[in-house]
């Protein structure tokens, strides 16, 4: 069994799902996982395929290009190498949400996520939108979803938020995400 | 008559953490009382207002989710402070701050508030609700947490508004 990564974006219309999985489906490709979104006019997405040894990845990878000239869509396939052992270990970290808002302006994404970085944090979810506020000003919310290790200390991420929220004269708040024990 | 500005997000009145309310007899307070009423029975479908949303960062809130224009129904609450709550429950609601966007949030069902009426009368309410909804989303405002705040995540808690609806 081998593992692909798919992706397709181009401009909404009826059938891109169609096309694309139509492929997927007579080379007896298996979707694991997918995630798809519009963002403006473009639709995009992005799939996690499976498919036994025999399948060929380029006779696949080749019939998704023809969908780059019928559906208009920018398609990348890349094989997924699968890790001899599992990946960082995920399990001793706690999600956090970190909101972020202020009047729009450019850089407030990377400063914001090159902060994170530099503190090693994961970014695992980000969205974000541009809402009308006062005085009908443009104004930015990003919501960042985290993952933090335990016992890490906020003492110093607190300190830079703060300076990052004056040099940009943003809001910065973060809570942890508490599971639900159901 | 004098309706008042409503202030929206990100403008800094709505971070105050706002003052306690001592005298009730104050002109400015009185005014201040009416003005705020004006000002909500002006916004078509509001159910609440709070004080800090029009500029003052007092301890006051005003509720009416008859939403019917009927002033009788309103509800002034001073220094209000919630004292008992039900299990939360997920809700859909609005704010004049955000005028164009709804928000999934938790809230309790029916809460138990204490506070002053706008002559300084000493209260007690049971609400349930659209009403305990409104409690809980206005008290919010007094202590500077906005319903952004109250959202865990924008692509399926934050909604932008398709039509008029009540808000608050």
């Amino acid at each position: 069994m081998k593992k692909a990564v798919v992706s397709g974006i181009g401009h909404d219309r009826p059938g891109i799902v169609a096309g694309f999985t139509q492929v997927l489906f007579r080379h007896g490709c298996n979707i694991e996982d997918s995630s798809m979104t519009i963002l403006g006019p473009e639709f995009a997405m992005i799939l996690i395929i499976s498919m036994a040894d025999t399948v060929s990845e380029e006779a696949v990878a080749a019939d998704l290009e023809v969908l780059e000239k019928e559906l208009g869509l920018s398609v990348a396939f890349k094989p997924l190498q699968l890790p001899a052992a599992p990946a960082a270990a995920t399990n001793n970290l706690t999600p956090y949400m970190i909101s972020v808002s202020g009047h729009d302006r450019t850089g407030i994404t990377y400063e914001v996520a090159n902060l994170l970085a530099s503190f090693q944090i994961n970014i695992t979810d980000l969205n974000a939108q541009s809402i009308t506020g006062e005085a009908d000003s443009s104004v930015y919310i990003m919501m960042v979803e985290a993952g933090i290790p335990q016992g890490f200390d906020f003492g110093p991420l607190e300190t830079a938020f703060k300076d990052l929220e004056t040099t940009l004269g943003i809001e910065i708040r973060y809570h942890e995400i508490e599971p639900v024990a159901l | 008559m004098t309706v008042l500005k409503i202030y929206k997000y990100p403008h800094p009145v709505l971070r105050a953490k706002c003052e306690t309310v001592t005298n009730f007899e104050d002109p400015t307070f009185r005014q201040f009382v009416q003005d705020m009423e004006d000002t909500m029975y002006d916004c078509t479908g509001a159910v609440g207002l709070a004080s800090p949303q029009v500029g003052n960062p007092i301890r006051m809130v005003l509720i009416d989710v008859t939403a019917s224009g009927d002033k009788t129904a309103k509800k002034f609450l001073v220094n209000p402070e919630i004292v008992q709550k039900s299990k939360n429950k997920n809700v859909r609601e609005g704010c004049l701050s955000f005028p164009e966007y709804l928000a999934n949030v938790k809230r309790a069902m029916k809460v138990t508030v204490v506070c002053q009426d706008e002559h300084g009368n000493n209260q007690e309410y049971q609400v349930e609700g659209l009403e305990a909804i409104a409690v809980q989303h206005e008290l919010d405002h007094l202590d500077g947490v906005l319903m952004i705040d109250r959202v865990n995540s924008l692509k399926t808690d934050w909604i932008r508004r398709q039509g008029p609806s009540s808000q608050g």
